[in-house]
């Protein structure tokens, strides 16, 4: 036995060293996206001090802003949102994120409901959304589905990144070649805003009833009935989103309505000629592009969504919280952010 | 002895079968050589020789290959 | 479950934990648990095929033995009565009843294996013949799925067949353990072909877990790892390029891809042969060599002795000789003496057999007729050059060539790379038909221009990728060169210190991480946002 022991010894520094520098060199070749930044850095925030937890695709990413419902009704959300966000992605974040937050209101922008999610063309999408996510049996599931129907990809390559990025030795020039560790903290809380301005018109009909017929992706549906339900079950209200989206439509709307009538649920439709009016929706100024907010348009969906939020769930005000300091720094470093231009 | 190293030496002049113990082992005789040998030793002595005979141990040196020879002789 | 894949990996962690936790005596049946499951992996249905083989072979061999011992003790006690003649014709007779048990069983593996092999080769064929004789029959094709690791496991499962008709080894009695050797699970998929004196006590004894052993399997393991990701699967992207639209590639580029083949098919299967012997040596197993730098080879002949080691030495003992020696082509030689003279009658008992070898090597690589040509082509130039030997040593001495030096050396070893190449062309083209107008186009459309001029980056492969190519091709030459002054490489490792033989270690583990080919691309534009 007292043979072994240096052997033993040698073979664990040995070991250690492979994992320091095989985390370093995941780091150099990860591909590092705001959106996996964002989901990153949830864990970062203190266990149980959510309130309001948004999941969904890039509408929401780019259109709602956590930090200035903060500042005006002191209620803190955030947002795990990622572009082109599968179904069991959301589904996975969700009931993760419930692991690390109690919040009282679960916020969902179902817009993939009509989908039908290719995990063989979203793979990029789905990596974004999934780096950023530690280790779990969440994440696990959603990396058997993507096996599942992607037999190209592998299990391994989504919990070491690095055997999927490993060709960018290519890419990447070697004098630039930097650790780039995920983000530790975020003042955006989730929110990836973009300025640009796109002048949109709205088409012809918008939001009139057509005779469309819509139907619901069924592996969307399935894992969204499956998320309002976790939710239900541990007392937490629900809300589906929309968010305004040229390509949206009447019919569209209508069913998401029935789908949140039927959970007795909230369903709010930014598309709505009422709530366009509502919120003072301009399409000449507040689009980034057909189906996104720019940070105009987010400003005046985070503010009408803040106050119904605070409303209708008698969410609590920290702002004189001595326990929230830290989303004053957060929120003064947001707004000189936002300043800038 | 004598007409054994004769025959060897007539099969590969190049080898010194005196002093060379792994003839086989080293390569030195390949499966041509031991072929045309294992001919003429059936000719000039009169005995089978079958293929379960050829190991290397049987044609490793030239008191291998007698050896062998003279079992099978006596055989 | 491919030898380079995660779940290998991790089957071999399990597999070598469980061996080593099981008490020593039942080692050997938690290594047979482990081949099983190994081979289950590939299919349940095709136990059944593993199955007759083992209990095919088992019976016959325990038959034999039963013989042979009975045989013993009655020449013994008749031994004293029998003259010379009458002793003789008692052998004769007992190798006659032995036949009766060996001939069927080698029939009936070697049928399972050809009827799964090449029963659809030949029955299309028979069709194409009896189209073109408008003969109104039409046989059916029956196209198998061959089982995992048939060719190597029939094989290996006969040559202990034969040693034990041969009287070399001892039947095995516990079928289990037969059915260990038969099954060893890093061996099954491509070789080493074992012979069961070597490897038999090895199996069945439980060995003791040795880190001196362990972890030189794992560095063999590694090293055939590189070969195999980083310059085979790399090299395989160049050669498919070429190979699949040959007609529209001129003879340089042909040449550069039969080149580049040459690399793949080393890589590739002596790194398969590495992680095998790796893999054993976990278990405190040692394989036979398989590959033994076969492109430093001065002649053909001597490729093959360093080639497939293995199976080459199992066509010479089990079919060569039995062949060359038996007697009806003693009798062709001494006729051919007397037609041919001499020199060439000595030769026809060794040639001809030489050409039966390689047509069945050729048709051991698969049912085509690509594989047949290969076989003769490789045939033809061992012929021609035992044929030739004495003239062209002749002609060398006229011409006062010093062939003591490196630079003969030299040109012997690309003499032989080249004719070794062209065989690998034949191969690996399509159908012979193509490999004769690649060949062709080699000859006549000939322009080393183009590579200096961006051709070489019309092959599939980026500059980087050549680059990494080009300079493990470089790191294999060098340790080929080295283990040819016979300097072994992983003992002279272990001499270093440690700083360095870390260094060395990381930099293999992490140079198969980031420079193997595995895995999906990685084409950048699938990674840009694109929206919703």
């Amino acid at each position: 036995m007292k043979k072994q022991i240096p052997i033993i010894l040698r073979c664990s520094a040995f070991c250690l060293i492979f994992c320091l520098l095989f985390g370093q060199l995941t780091q150099m070749y990860r591909r590092n996206d705001d959106e996996t930044n964002e989901i990153h850095a949830f864990y970062d925030e203190p266990k149980d001090s959510i309130d309001v937890l948004c999941i969904g695709s890039s509408p929401l990413l780019r259109g709602v802003s956590p930090m200035l419902m903060y500042q005006e009704h002191g209620f803190t959300s955030y947002m795990r949102a990622s572009a082109l966000q599968a179904p069991s992605v959301s589904y996975g974040l969700l009931a993760e994120s419930l692991e690390y937050q109690t919040p009282q209101v679960v916020v969902l922008l179902c817009d993939n409901l009509f989908f039908a999610y290719d995990y063989v063309e979203q793979e990029g999408d789905m990596r974004r959304a999934m780096d950023g996510m530690r280790f779990s049996s969440y994440k696990w599931n959603i990396i058997q589905e993507v096996t599942a129907a992607d037999e190209r990809q592998t299990a391994l390559s989504y919990i070491f990144p690095l055997f999927r990025y490993h060709e960018r030795w290519k890419e990447i020039n070697p004098a630039e070649l930097e650790a780039q560790p995920l983000l530790k903290h975020s003042y955006n809380k989730g929110q990836v805003y973009l300025r640009a301005i796109s002048p949109q018109s709205y088409p012809e009909g918008f939001m009139e009833p057509t005779g469309e017929v819509v139907q619901y992706d069924e592996n969307a549906l399935y894992y969204t009935e499956k998320s309002i339900a976790l939710c239900q079950e541990k007392g937490i209200d629900v809300v589906l989103l929309h968010l305004p989206k040229m390509s949206w439509s009447y019919e569209k709307s209508q069913a998401m309505q029935a789908l949140a009538d039927q959970y007795d649920i909230p369903y709010l439709d930014f598309d709505t000629e009422q709530m366009r009016n509502e919120i003072g929706l301009h399409p000449e100024l507040d689009y980034f592009d057909q189906g996104h907010m720019n940070l105009d348009g987010s400003v005046k969906v985070s503010d009408w969504l803040g106050d119904y939020l605070a409303k209708t769930y008698a969410l609590p005000n920290h702002r004189e919280d001595p326990a929230y300091a830290q989303w004053e720094t957060d929120l003064q470093q947001y707004l000189a952010k936002m300043e800038e231009s | 002895m004598e007409t054994l190293l004769k025959i060897l030496a007539e099969i590969r002049p190049d080898v010194d079968f005196e002093e060379n113990k792994e003839l086989v082992d080293s390569g030195e005789l390949d499966s041509f050589d031991i072929v045309t040998l294992v001919g003429e030793l059936c000719e000039e002595y009169d005995i089978e020789i079958g293929a379960d005979d050829i190991v290397p141990e049987n044609f490793n040196s030239a008191e291998a290959i007698m050896a062998l020879v003279t079992r099978l002789q006596e055989d | 479950m491919a030898f380079t894949s995660m779940q290998f990996v991790m089957f071999l962690v399990l597999a070598v934990a469980l061996y080593y936790i099981t008490p020593k005596r039942y080692r050997w049946v938690t290594l047979l648990v482990v081949n099983y499951v190994f081979y289950y992996f590939t299919g349940i249905k095709y136990f059944i095929y593993l199955f007759a083989t083992t209990i095919s072979t088992y019976i016959a061999t325990i038959k034999l033995g039963n013989m042979i011992e009975q045989n013993k003790v009655a020449f013994q006690a008749a031994k004293a009565e029998l003259d010379r003649d009458a002793k003789k014709a008692w052998k004769a007779n007992f190798t006659k009843r032995k036949r009766r048990v060996l001939i069927p069983t080698l029939l009936f593996n070697f049928g399972i294996l050809a009827v799964l092999k090449y029963s659809a080769f030949v029955s299309e064929n028979l069709n194409l013949l009896l189209e073109k004789l408008s003969a109104p029959i039409e046989l059916p094709v029956f196209h198998f799925l061959l089982p995992l690791g048939i060719s190597f496991y029939t094989f290996q499962t006969m040559g202990y067949l034969i040693d034990v008709y041969r009287e070399k080894v001892t039947p095995e009695r516990n079928i289990g353990r037969l059915a260990l050797f038969i099954s060893f699970f890093p061996t099954i998929v491509q070789g080493p072909i074992g012979r069961f004196s070597a490897l038999s006590t090895q199996l069945f004894v439980g060995n003791d877990f040795s880190y001196q052993k362990a972890k030189f399997g794992v560095q063999l393991m590694l090293w055939g790892a590189f070969k195999k990701l980083v310059i085979a699967d790399r090299a395989g992207v160049l050669v498919d390029t070429v190979f699949a639209s040959y007609d529209t590639y001129g003879g340089t580029y042909i040449a550069v891809a039969a080149l580049v083949y040459c690399i793949q098919l080393y890589g590739d299967f002596s790194g398969g042969i590495d992680i095998a012997t790796g893999a054993a040596q976990l278990f405190g197993i040692d394989l036979e060599k398989n590959f033994e730098r076969p492109y430093l080879a001065t002649s053909i002949p001597d490729f093959w002795r360093r080639w497939h080691i293995t199976l080459g030495a199992w066509f010479r003992d089990y079919v060569f000789y039995p062949l060359s020696l038996s007697k009806f082509f003693t009798k062709v030689g001494k006729k051919g003496r007397q037609v041919f003279g001499n020199y060439i009658g000595k030769l026809l008992p060794v040639l001809i057999p030489q050409f039966i070898i390689f047509f069945l090597i050729g048709i051991w690589h698969g049912a085509e007729w690509k594989y047949i040509a290969f076989g003769f082509y490789n045939g033809t130039l061992i012929v021609l050059g035992i044929l030739f030997e004495q003239p062209l040593q002749n002609l060398v001495q006229k011409l006062k060539i010093n062939t003591a030096c490196f630079s003969w050396h030299l040109f012997q070893i690309l003499r032989t790379l080249v004719l070794v190449t062209l065989g690998k062309i034949i191969t690996r083209a399509p159908s012979f038909g193509v490999s004769v107008a690649m060949m062709h186009s080699m000859v006549v459309q000939w322009d080393t221009d183009v590579l200096f001029h961006g051709g070489l980056l019309q092959l599939g492969l980026d500059v980087q990728d050549l680059c990494v190519l080009v300079f493990a091709c470089l790191v294999l030459l060098c340790v080929s060169i080295l283990q040819e002054c016979g300097i072994q490489v992983r003992e002279t490792l272990a001499k270093q210190n440690l700083y360095f033989r870390w260094v060395i270690y990381l930099s293999a583990v992490f140079s198969l991480i980031l420079f193997g080919v595995y895995g999906l691309n990685y084409n950048a534009a699938d990674f840009i946002y694109r929206g919703f």
